[in-house]
């Protein structure tokens, strides 16, 4: 696979397809994870989505998952504890 | 090293036991009292409308017939609420100046109807047709309790699928003959006997009344 190291700032999709598109032959390239794994994708990747950066990344542990299960049954629950509203009735 | 636990240990654990049961029955008793009381059930709470129509000075002081003003109540599930013209049939001659009654004209002018609020409002899973049961024998006061006698409408039972199925269950000690229906004072002088009767008579299907889908549909 060809490593032509670019300036990362330059690096965009024009470049991937580019690149996807100049291979071909033996070096053809097998899948997108090939390029996907590259130090230039990653990057490009990381500016295109920035909102990554504050996604939930922590394994959710049965304990916590239980645990907000359970209050959210009981509050869901806790709806039925309502007296029934008023209601108008018309002519 | 000394005792973790002092002599005095035993007497806290047994009260905490004690204390724990106590907690649970006293927050069961509580529930159950606040479901069953006045405030959850609204039962015999006169409710506040816009107009104070009382149906003991319509019903009982001057007689009109429950039919009158509640037309479909034996023809379909809805009983029927009067529209502002069957007020004015009377009311466009009879006081027609007192203030009570300014809703009711105002109502008349725009062309506006009167919203009441509803006073017997059945949560809205279930099902329930007024034509049948006054069709099969079930008097308005049974259910209703005595309207004419209720200077501000009140809600005289809990509607609770548990008093639903007291009836539901076994009709006999409830059932009267058809033409009793709209009598807001009958009585029955050998109620269980005539009961059993009139559900034979009136083909009431006993083992069906307790289906689920008969009220939840």
């Amino acid at each position: 696979m060809k490593t032509t190291v670019q300036e990362n700032a330059s690096f965009d999709l024009a470049d991937l397809r580019e690149r996807l598109r100049s291979e071909g032959g033996r070096r053809f390239w097998r899948s997108l994870d090939e390029v996907a794994q590259t130090k230039e994708f990653t990057e490009f990747l990381r500016r295109e989505f920035p909102g990554r950066a504050s996604e939930w990344l922590e394994a959710l542990d049965r304990r916590r998952f239980l645990q907000l299960m359970g209050a959210s049954l009981a509050l869901a629950g806790l709806t039925s504890c309502t007296r029934q509203a008023g209601e108008k009735i018309v002519p | 090293m000394g005792q973790i636990f002092q002599r005095s240990s035993n007497t806290i654990a047994r009260a905490s036991i004690a204390g724990a049961l106590l907690l649970f029955a006293a927050g069961g008793w509580t529930l159950s009292a606040v479901y069953w009381s006045p405030y959850t059930t609204r039962v015999n709470v006169p409710r506040e409308q816009p107009v104070p129509f009382s149906h003991k000075h319509h019903v009982n002081g001057l007689g009109i017939d429950c039919r009158y003003c509640h037309t479909s109540v034996a023809k379909s599930a809805f009983a029927g609420l009067p529209p502002t013209e069957t007020c004015m049939t009377c009311h466009s001659q009879l006081w027609t100046d007192a203030p009570l009654l300014a809703p009711v004209r105002e109502s008349l002018a725009n062309n506006q109807r009167l919203r009441w609020n509803r006073v017997h409002d059945l949560p809205d899973f279930v099902f329930f047709n007024h034509s049948i049961h006054v069709n099969k024998g079930i008097g308005c006061a049974t259910c209703h309790g005595p309207v004419d006698q209720m200077p501000l409408t009140w809600q005289q039972n809990t509607l609770y699928m548990k008093w639903c199925l007291d009836c539901h269950k076994d009709p006999a000690p409830f059932i009267r003959p058809r033409g009793e229906i709209f009598n807001m004072t009958w009585q029955a002088t050998n109620q269980l006997e005539l009961g059993s009767e009139l559900v034979a008579q009136y083909h009431v299907h006993v083992t069906q009344l307790t289906d689920c889908s008969m009220c939840h549909r």
